[in-house]
């Protein structure tokens, strides 16, 4: 059985591809699976700028309320505390803080959900 | 498609012809270096093993070894030893006959009499071997017969999103033509397990999947560590990779979309064809001489942030989907795929150029890693007491 994660690696390119020259749009990021909170940015974000992609054929914004490197994620969706973070379509993280749509996601304000406080370091 | 090789006398399909001067103790690879250089054609590696180590480890050394002077890309192979130390070349002699019969020699340092003896010797050894390796000539095979590793180093967050997915295309290919693909760093499963379990061709291989990672895990908790203070690396986390499980579901992309048919251990040849995980630390140059040693005759390392690492027996084809690496460590990439990231081409037009590349590279197209002459000769052996 295939998994979906094969799949939508697969589906990527048809995604970037219709995107910028079909719709015609600007697209500076990307979201791999239509269920992920966040999305990829393929261009340096400051605060204020949209971030344009592709979901299931439709073109969604969200506007940045911070910088976001190039290559990082931004949050496309408001995420409470404690709450699972998809990318891929699979959990990559456990929100540690509430986290709004636009903001950058990254190691303060996400961790690995597998409950890991026996040692600590690094 | 075919690709080209040379016919070892075992039977096997080697992509270079080299005559490689092997260590078998860390007191010897400073001659066998020296060798090196003085023959072209011949290549060493750095062997920091072979005394001080025990039973098992020495047997972790012994795969590494043996498995390197049977790789097809190798015509024959000069054992160079100390002579006192535990893994002899009497002994790797004997291993290395139950794995192959291509020519095969032994030098022993003290018995000759010091460094400048061993090295008049072995040197007329090898420019004899030369001669019956440059005899040899490449024909065209089938895919078939061909074993790609595949590895992912310095990744960023377009490692996942395309360059190790293009990997999996590759992948995908050569199987479909009957060939084999092994990708491997059980750290870097971890978090995504479960999918290749699932993809796995019998419930006995996904098991196994799913029981070295939480070997890997158990084995740190018993010295009370975490395999994620560890990873993400640092360059990982600046490339915009958050966590372990994050990098994880980037990193079997490049497994493709096929089943997984065998689990190896590390170095250890496979029984099948069809894709193969091999179970190795995440370490890249261990990774690298693990899957060179099990046979693979050429490696493809996917990088986001870029990388240097070369093997000296297998090409080391670098790609990568970060525009800015492919520009900035030009001397050291060999692949530009960002054309997928900006639309210009999918995932499968960029899959085809790098098979492509990879037919290219059998033919006798140098990777950047073998173009300087710079000698890469990175070589890592595992221990019982691990890399991570």
């Amino acid at each position: 059985m295939l998994s979906s994660i094969a799949w939508v690696g697969r589906c990527l390119s048809y995604i970037v591809l219709k995107e910028v020259k079909i719709v015609g749009e600007k697209i500076n990021a990307i979201l791999i699976n239509e269920v992920d909170d966040v999305a990829t940015a393929i261009a340096d974000f400051q605060k204020g700028d949209v971030g344009t992609f592709d979901r299931n054929g439709e073109i969604i914004k969200v506007v940045l309320i911070e910088s976001v490197p190039k290559f990082h994620k931004f949050a496309v969706t408001d995420i409470a505390d404690h709450e699972p973070v998809r990318k891929y379509g699979e959990v990559i993280g456990v929100s540690t803080q509430k986290i709004h749509k636009g903001s950058h996601v990254h190691e303060h304000n996400i961790a690995s959900p597998v409950y890991d406080n026996d040692v600590n370091k690094g | 498609m075919k690709f080209y090789g040379y016919r070892r006398t075992d039977g096997r399909i080697g992509i270079r012809n080299h005559v490689l001067i092997l260590p078998t103790v860390g007191c010897a690879s400073e001659t066998c270096r020296i060798i090196a250089g003085l023959v072209n054609g011949a290549v060493s590696l750095v062997n920091q093993n072979g005394c001080g180590e025990v039973e098992g480890n020495r047997k972790l050394t012994q795969d590494v070894l043996v498995g390197l002077a049977a790789n097809p890309n190798v015509y024959g192979t000069i054992l160079v030893g100390l002579g006192c130390e535990p893994n002899c070349v009497d002994d790797m002699a004997a291993i290395i006959k139950t794995k192959t019969n291509k020519p095969l020699e032994s030098v022993v340092i003290q018995e000759e009499g010091g460094t400048v003896n061993t090295i008049c010797k072995v040197v007329k050894l090898a420019q004899n071997m030369l001669l019956g390796a440059t005899s040899c000539h490449l024909e065209e095979f089938d895919l078939s017969e061909l074993m790609l590793g595949i590895e992912c180093g310095g990744s960023d967050a377009t490692s996942g999103l395309v360059s190790n997915p293009v990997m999996g295309c590759v992948s995908d290919k050569i199987i479909d033509q009957g060939g084999t693909s092994m990708f491997s760093e059980t750290p870097e499963i971890i978090g995504a397990e479960h999918i290749l379990a699932r993809r796995s061709s019998t419930p006995e291989v996904g098991q196994k999947i799913l029981d070295i990672c939480v070997e890997l895990e158990d084995n740190l908790k018993k010295v009370n560590e975490s395999l994620r203070s560890g990873q993400p690396s640092p360059g990982n986390k600046a490339g915009g990779i958050t966590t372990l499980e994050e990098k994880s579901l980037g990193c079997i992309h490049k497994g493709g979309t096929k089943p997984v048919v065998e689990v190896v251990e590390c170095a250890h040849q496979p029984s099948k064809k069809g894709l193969i995980f091999m179970n190795t630390p995440g370490y890249d140059l261990l990774s690298v001489t693990a899957k060179v040693a099990a046979g693979c005759q050429l490696i493809v390392f996917s990088t986001g942030r870029g990388n240097p690492i070369g093997n000296p027996i297998a090409p080391v084809l670098k790609v990568t989907a970060n525009h800015d690496t492919f520009v900035k460590m030009n001397d050291n990439m060999d692949m530009d795929l960002s054309a997928v990231l900006d639309g210009e081409k999918t995932m499968e037009e960029m899959g085809e150029l790098v098979l492509e590349e990879i037919i290219n590279v059998s033919r006798g197209k140098k990777t950047k890693t073998e173009i300087h002459n710079f000698g890469y000769s990175e070589t890592v052996i595992r221990r019982m007491c691990d890399y991570v």
